[in-house]
């Protein structure tokens, strides 16, 4: 069957339609084609040509020229449009010049490298015959063999790896790829839009060092990085390397006419804004094109759903009288050799439909198919963008279909899905200056090489724009005798490895594990901060966890896990937070004409005190019960909004609702956020305060979960006007009658007349704002 | 505002913020040299701390030192198990051993201490250089190259994958050639794994010196403290804490002269002292892995009466395999045969061996053939008492049917060929 039957069909199905909220098509487009740059090796063009590339696509070759320039490229390309071209030119290019020439390669996981590898194999075979010596490229990581390395170090041109293993296995024993520094052309970071964040801050951190390296082997290195959709590749790359970025962002590659459905499931309780199962609508969605052979990639968020919807499409191949086989998951924890046959059977077409994480969402090679059904917002836009290019075949039309979860980011994108097409407002954001993560690469840099005293971190290779607070963290260690000043050079003076206890994506260690101990046999369900652990999974609480309660046995807050064993009881716990908060500096503040805006500094301090049971339905208060846990700390970053002090009267409210809506704009500012600095709800929490300490104003502040913060505050403070908009957006769009968890929150938090107060409040933000 | 420095002391919750100590009065410089009878060397790129001390040659360490002198370029080749050490004289050697700020490894680990021992007129003279700051480091890196270049071969304990990579290290970060790389090195850590490791488990200094050369050290430091040691050194200057480094270093070296004398010794063919004290297949594999299967037959049957019943037949063995190797088949044959005969152990190899000689080299079928029924029914009585483990035997078993019916096919066209030539002789006779 062709797509376009199917297409018909989900027209004329009226059930359907009726819960479709956009579908858009996008024509078919040309590709657009430009010669070889002069300045390419006639013995590489050759061999493109010979195999099929006559001519470049208009991205490829003007970012091929601006390296070929001496410039430092971000390239941002949609998915399969043939960017590993743009950097496998250059470099070729460098090691056909000079024998001698090496580059690095860094990508997010080991997967991809892998699968980069083979890539850049078949583009190096090409050569076979022109030049008379082998151009050796080899990935590098955890998996590679220690008698392998040596020869990696020695002679590989082309160096393929992650920035875990160049911070903690290639840079700390630089001098072991004296080669490779000393003839580094070329640094090739692809899929930039991936560090953010905590993460983008310690990568931003690991390249400062590479590039100090570099500058002690006397290599001065261009940088090549790719990336998927954001608002600010540029920006975000600059920030990455700390070196100014040339921008190709033209698309010459070819593609299908697109078309994209957004999908949000029927309202089954439109008081509490409950929507039927986004997984369970996913599957009749995904079964109607699978059933009919139209090859089909599902997207889902977590390993265990990959697991549940492929049960169910197998079911329905058996249903459609087809075979279950056709049918394959695909997610982390898969065997290497497992994956590659999936990969191979969708390329060939033997696989029709498969089900995974975002696990195949990166550049891994799986061909072009027909069909994307994407389950739940995967959080952020180019993320969205990078699983839907995975539908599209060049001469034939593709299917995307967004199937919306009722998480308040998957109900604003439901209902607000031209956000979607517009120009992407996401941002990547990174602070490599975040004090306690610069500080662990200050420690990771000296045991690479001494500090000269005078010496300003995050220099660019010029020279200019280093750090200006590296002599006084350089101080700080040395007052702790973690380095040691000798004439002119602080020097490492310890005996362990600092990289070692530094892990890039951490954050991690401090979460809670929550184990189920219902059966014989231990099983881990989540994980959660410690923040939301002391509300969420304290002694004798009611934990919520898929649908399913469980009773919260003990919370070993030592060793970090809760064990509960599963139950069914006809209440919920809610537990009291006492909540300190204190502004320690006042970064930037503006005023507007009533209210006003700042972000900076604060102390956290958050203690839960006590917890209540409440009935099901009736909401009665059914018992209560005392909490005995540590207050937690947290100094980090925050942005606020102050309201004037009047505000109540000037919306005509009363206090008790003033402080439901706070809580209200609280909550949907908290959610709203993600889609403007490509971070997760959990890298927020906010908190409404009727009279704010330092100014005793109604405030409300969203702050971020990492020590220090990574810049997403600074970020607020420049674009709160668009995130009160989106949060209107939001709210009013909302089916639900008087707040539920997808917008303000549920009604028992704020209320009655929550829902209402909190629209007028962002509107007060957006007409006050100058 | 906070400065960055009050920021990280909050931010940075390091669990144990040290106490200040008293800052000790600085030792004077000149007061602890002449305190350990060093001498300060300069050059243009600072100073370096010069300890000499000679062991005159009847000094005893385990081993007494003039025995150093005796070895022989054959025995350095054993020891390496190496023939480019085979013109290789004791004077030629200079051993090495760092003292280091941490096991770590990687750029971050300072090397402050570098000790040589060499033979010099008629004493080991030992040589070490000190560093009492950072930046010094460049400083002695020249000096202790200007010693290397004078010799050709390292001796070491460990050294070829953790002292002079370290050394290497630290040239590169100092930008000074590193030249040193190629150098025939002697790094007694594998040797002496050869021929201890089944007696020792671990092969460390202190576990070779207790166990083998022995003798215990009095007043030694545990070497985990040592990177401790310096770092509290180069914040308040007392040198106390640090004499101890430098003895601890000195005894280091001097023991690898004493274990190259014990290694030479093993070696040698004269039985003192030698069962026990060594691996004896660990040294037959030694002569065997360089191709001396003539040393090995003869290490082998000096060693073989000294040894507990059961462990003189696998040296038979041994010995059998090396004369076969040497393509003296008739006494592996005998040595084959005297196994079959009397070992009260099992073994299948003698039994093989002699039905492949028989067959193939001898091309006495009928022989071979009743080796293989002979093994037959020694393999059947072992299954019946499982006693051996009815796995071996089973394996043997299966090679063996396939050995067997090949020979009975032989033997009858053998037969059958001897018949017609009977036959032949006879149609010509008649």
């Amino acid at each position: 069957m062709k797509i376009e039957q199917v297409l018909d069909i989900l027209q004329r199905d009226e059930s359907f339609m009726r819960c479709v909220t956009s579908w858009k098509s996008f024509p078919a487009r040309d590709a657009q084609f430009m010669p070889y740059p002069e300045a390419i090796d006639k013995r590489l063009v050759d061999a493109l040509v010979k195999h099929g590339i006559k001519n470049l696509y208009t991205h490829q070759a003007v970012a091929v020229d601006s390296i070929l320039h001496g410039k430092n490229t971000v390239i941002v390309t949609p998915t399969a449009s043939g960017k590993t071209l743009c950097y496998n030119i250059p470099v070729l290019n460098a090691v056909l010049q000079t024998k001698e020439a090496r580059a690095l390669y860094l990508f997010p996981t080991k997967a991809l490298s892998q699968d980069q590898l083979s890539e850049l194999h078949r583009v190096v075979s090409l050569l076979d015959g022109a030049i008379d010596f082998p151009i050796k490229s080899y990935t590098f990581d955890g998996d590679t063999p220690q008698s392998a390395r040596k020869s990696i170090r020695s002679s590989g041109h082309i160096v393929v790896t992650n920035p875990d293993m160049l911070h903690s296995g290639i840079l700390p024993h630089h001098t072991l790829w004296v080669k490779l520094f000393e003839n580094l052309r070329y640094i090739v970071i692809d899929e930039i839009h991936q560090y953010r964040g905590v993460f983008g801050s310690h990568v931003a951190n690991v390249i400062r060092r590479l590039k100090r390296i570099c500058n002690f082997y006397g290599s001065n290195p261009l940088f090549i990085n790719c990336s998927a959709t954001i608002a600010n590749p540029r920006e975000l790359a600059e920030h990455l390397t700390g070196e100014p970025m040339e921008l190709v962002d033209q698309n010459g590659a070819p593609s299908g006419k697109k078309h994209f459905i957004v999908y949000n499931p029927p309202v089954v309780n439109r008081e509490l804004g409950i929507r039927r199962s986004y997984i369970k609508e996913t599957r009749k969605i995904a079964a109607k094109f699978i059933s009919r052979l139209l090859q089909t990639i599902v997207f889902v968020r977590s390993r265990m759903n990959v697991e549940i919807l492929l049960t169910y499409l197998k079911d329905e191949m058996k249903f459609a009288k087809k075979s279950p086989h056709l049918v394959r998951g695909y997610r982390g924890g898969y065997l290497p050799l497992q994956r590659r046959e999936i990969e191979k059977g969708l390329r060939e077409g033997k696989i029709i439909g498969v089900v995974s994480t975002n696990a195949l969402e990166l550049g891994i090679d799986v061909g072009q198919l027909q069909i994307c059904v994407i389950a739940g917002y995967p959080g952020t836009i180019s993320s969205t963008l990078q699983q839907a290019g995975r539908a599209g075949r060049r001469l034939e039309s593709s299917l995307v279909v967004i199937v919306s979860s009722s998480a308040p980011l998957d109900q604003y994108i439901a209902n607000n899905p031209e956000y979607l097409y517009l120009k992407s407002p996401e941002a990547g954001i990174i602070d490599p200056d975040n004090l306690l993560i610069l500080l662990s690469h200050i420690k990771c840099a000296a045991f690479e090489l001494p500090f000269r005293v005078d010496e300003r971190f995050g220099a660019r290779f010029d020279g200019s724009s280093g750090l200006e607070s590296t002599p006084e963290i350089l101080e700080y260690l040395g007052e702790k005798n973690i380095i040691h000043l000798s004439d002119d050079k602080w020097h490492w003076m310890a005996e362990t490895y600092p990289a070692e206890s530094v892990s890039l994506r951490s954050a991690a260690e401090e979460n809670v594990v929550i184990i189920d101990k219902t059966q014989t046999h231990e099983r881990v369900i989540g994980e959660i901060d410690l923040f939301a652990a002391q509300l969420m999974v304290h002694n004798e609480a009611i934990y919520i966890h898929e649908g399913q309660q469980f009773y919260v046995d003990n919370l070993d807050w030592e060793r970090r896990k809760a064990y509960v064993h599963s139950v069914q009881v006809d209440h919920y716990t809610d537990a009291q937070l006492k909540v300190d908060l204190k502004i320690l500096e006042v970064f930037e503040d503006k005023q507007d004409n009533l209210g006003s805006v700042g972000y900076g500094e604060i102390k956290v301090a958050s203690l839960a005190t006590m917890y209540k049971k409440i009935k099901f339905n009736t909401h009665e208060n059914v018992g209560w019960g005392k909490i005995n846990l540590p207050e937690l700390e947290l100094h980090t970053s925050s942005f606020w909004y102050i309201f004037p002090e009047n505000i109540a009267d000037f919306l005509e409210i009363d206090n008790q609702q003033l402080g439901d809506g706070l809580k209200g704009v609280a909550n949907v500012l908290g959610n709203v956020v993600p889609l403007y600095v490509m971070g997760d709800p959990r890298d927020f929490s906010s908190q409404p305060n009727v009279r704010a300490p330092l100014w005793q104003r109604p405030t409300v502040f969203v702050w971020e979960r990492y020590p220090g913060g990574v810049g997403f505050s600074k970020k607020l403070f420049h674009i709160y006007g668009d995130v009160a908009k989106a949060s209107i957006d939001l709210i009013s769009k909302c089916g639900c009658i008087n707040g539920c968890p997808s917008c303000v929150g549920p009604l028992e938090e704020v209320g009655e007349h929550g829902k209402r107060t909190a629209l007028l409040l962002l509107q007060f933000i957006i007409d006050d704002k100058t | 505002m906070p400065s960055i420095k009050e920021k990280l002391r909050v931010l940075d919750e390091l669990s144990n913020p040290k106490t200040g100590k008293a800052f000790k009065e600085k030792e004077p410089l000149s007061q602890y040299i002449a305190e350990i009878e060093a001498d300060l060397q300069y050059n243009p790129h600072g100073y370096v701390i010069v300890r000499e001390k000679n062991f005159p040659l009847d000094y005893v360490h385990g081993a007494c030192l003039e025995n150093f002198k005796k070895i022989s370029g054959r025995e350095f080749s054993l020891i390496a198990k190496n023939r480019d050490y085979d013109q290789i004289l004791p004077e030629q050697i200079l051993f090495f051993d760092t003292e280091t700020t941490g096991l770590a490894g990687g750029t971050g680990t300072f090397i402050f201490l570098v000790g040589f021992g060499y033979l010099k007129d008629k004493s080991i003279h030992i040589k070490q250089y000190f560093i009492d700051e950072y930046k010094n480091e460049y400083a002695m890196l020249v000096e202790i190259s200007k010693l290397l270049t004078r010799f050709k071969v390292l001796g070491s304990f460990n050294g070829k994958s953790y002292d002079l990579p370290l050394l290497r290290t630290r040239f590169i970060l100092n930008r000074i050639p590193f030249e040193f790389e190629n150098y025939v090195h002697l790094d007694l850590l594998h040797p002496s794994r050869r021929l201890w490791k089944k007696k020792l488990g671990k092969c460390d200094l202190q576990n070779i010196e207790h166990n083998i050369l022995g003798f215990r050290r009095s007043d030694d430091i545990p070497g985990a403290e040592i990177p401790a040691r310096y770092f509290s050194f180069l914040q308040n200057r007392d040198f106390a804490p640090i004499k101890p480094i430098l003895q601890h270093n000195a005894m280091d070296i001097l023991t690898l002269f004493s274990i190259a004398i014990y290694l030479s010794n093993a070696f040698q063919f004269t039985m003192e002292n030698k069962i026990g004290e060594y691996d004896i297949f660990g040294l037959l594999k030694t002569f065997e892995d360089m191709g001396l299967y003539r040393d090995s037959i003869k290490m082998s049957g000096q060693s073989v009466k000294r040894l507990p019943r059961e462990q003189s037949f696998e040296i038979l063995m041994r010995s059998a395999r090396n004369h076969k190797k040497l393509g003296e088949l008739a006494k592996a044959e005998e040595i084959w045969i005297y196994i079959v005969e009397n070992s009260p152990r099992f073994y299948a190899e003698p039994y093989l061996e002699l039905a492949k000689l028989y067959e193939h080299k001898w091309k006495k079928i009928r022989d071979a053939l009743h080796v293989v029924e002979r093994l037959e029914k020694r393999l059947a009585i072992i299954r019946e008492l499982e006693r051996e483990g009815s796995f071996s035997a089973q394996l043997v078993n299966d090679d063996l049917q396939c050995r067997k019916s090949r020979l009975e096919k032989k033997l009858a066209k053998e037969i059958n060929s001897d018949r017609k030539k009977h036959d032949n002789g006879k149609t010509v006779s008649a």
